[in-house]
């Protein structure tokens, strides 16, 4: 079981897929979840909708996480090689510098690094700032523009942080590019795994949406392929268990090894509230540790998916990481098999009658 | 997860006008050899 997982994990947070150049994870996962699925397709901007019919048509629960990973793309070649990028999805200029990573060009993938002017020569006014990210570049060794223009380099190539994954030595917790959503994406694909050879009084609709990292842009139009009853959102969150988080920054913190942790509150929603303690009575039913969470910024496709129509009652349901939107996080196995435990558990109990009791909120 | 609702302005990207920008419809699906055999690993354990 835990090689499974890691297994998952390895290809789909090595798989390149920035937002908006999704194509590559995009078709990872469809070969990953048609053989699980009734039905596959995507919405008319690339968004991936599985759907498992099981013993009854309603209610129809969405399980979304989002394909997406932050990255870059390339903006321009100046005359001496160098590339100019433009950010796609949150990045913080101070996990850049000296990174490596890897150009898609429509040939080969092309490895470079980011490059900015050395301490050396800085001024001491700049020396007492971050290097700003218009003022880096990524370097893949040439000496010209038309050196750079002849690997087959070009304005709008997507750019994705070169980072294998690894175990680390305590065997359970792994570090990755990408685990931003690609966590949420394999915890979807080993539920599919599960339900695939069993019964659940519900349709499934497993959504791997796109642009998440650039504005929830996946959700606002895959929730129209499915009009869902009840959403449950799969998604990362920031683990608060690193030195120098205070109480203030952290009222709820976040471990890794604690259990899958549940959404209280972020910038984009507050949890339809029957239904966020239908999956604590869950969690608890079925002896699987958990944490809560309430985070002031942030937010994930549920901000959207429970805006749909009349409303779609919510719940985000995720995995601690440190160092999300950076070349390297670290998540932990336990975290991640009990997350797909609990997503099992609601997928087996959710019927007609828990959905009727959830709308009835007079 | 999105970094900052707050300060979206931040993320998403300017709009770039140049006729020599790929579009997500000639997105090249670039797969290194790695990936092909994950790709057909995956096929044949799971289709």
């Amino acid at each position: 079981m835990k090689e499974h997982s890691l297994e998952i994990l390895k290809i789909l947070t090595e798989t390149p897929g920035v937002s908006g150049f999704e194509s590559p994870i995009r078709k990872v996962l469809a070969n990953y979840l048609s053989p699980l699925s009734s039905e596959i397709k995507t919405d008319k901007l690339g968004s991936l909708v599985a759907i498992k019919e099981g013993t009854s048509v309603g209610p129809k629960i969405m399980l979304a996480s989002h394909m997406d990973e932050v990255g870059f793309m390339v903006t321009q070649i100046t005359g001496e090689g160098f590339i100019k990028f433009q950010a796609l999805g949150g990045w913080w200029n101070q996990v850049l510098l000296d990174q490596r990573l890897e150009i898609l060009t429509s040939g080969d993938r092309v490895i470079g690094v980011i490059g900015a002017k050395a301490p050396h020569i800085l001024t001491s006014e700049e020396l007492r700032q971050p290097v700003k990210m218009k003022s880096m570049f990524i370097d893949v060794g040439s000496t010209s523009k038309e050196e750079t223009e002849k690997i087959g380099i070009k304005p709008g190539d997507p750019v994705v942080p070169y980072s294998p994954f690894m175990l680390c030595k305590n065997s359970k917790t792994f570090m990755a590019k990408a685990l931003d959503d690609r966590a949420g994406c394999a915890m979807l694909v080993e539920l599919f795994q599960r339900i695939s050879r069993g019964e659940h009084p519900n349709t499934v609709y497993g959504v791997m949406t796109v642009q998440e990292e650039v504005g929830l842009r996946g959700a606002n139009t895959s929730v129209d392929v499915v009009k869902p009853d009840l959403a449950l959102v799969v998604d990362v969150t920031v683990a608060t268990d690193t030195p120098g988080i205070s109480d203030n920054e952290a009222p709820t913190k976040t471990y890794l090894g604690k259990g899958p942790v549940i959404g209280f509150y972020d910038a984009s929603m507050i949890p339809h509230i029957p239904f966020r303690d239908l999956v604590i009575k869950t969690a608890q039913e079925n002896n699987i540790p958990f944490q809560v969470e309430v985070m002031a910024g942030g937010g994930t496709d549920a901000g959207k998916i429970h805006l749909f129509r009349e409303g779609v009652p919510s719940v985000v349901i995720g995995i601690p990481v440190r160092y999300i939107h950076d070349h390297v996080g670290l998540a932990h196995l336990d975290d991640y098999q009990h997350a797909v435990e609990l997503l099992f558990a609601l997928v087996k109990k959710i019927n007609t009658e828990t959905l009727r009791e959830l709308e009835d909120i007079l | 997860m999105i970094q900052s609702t707050s300060h979206r302005q931040n993320i998403l990207p300017p709009a770039i006008g140049s006729s020599t920008l790929a579009t997500v419809e000639n997105e090249p699906d670039v797969f290194s050899e790695q990936e092909m055999h994950i790709l057909e690993v995956v096929k044949d354990k799971y289709a």
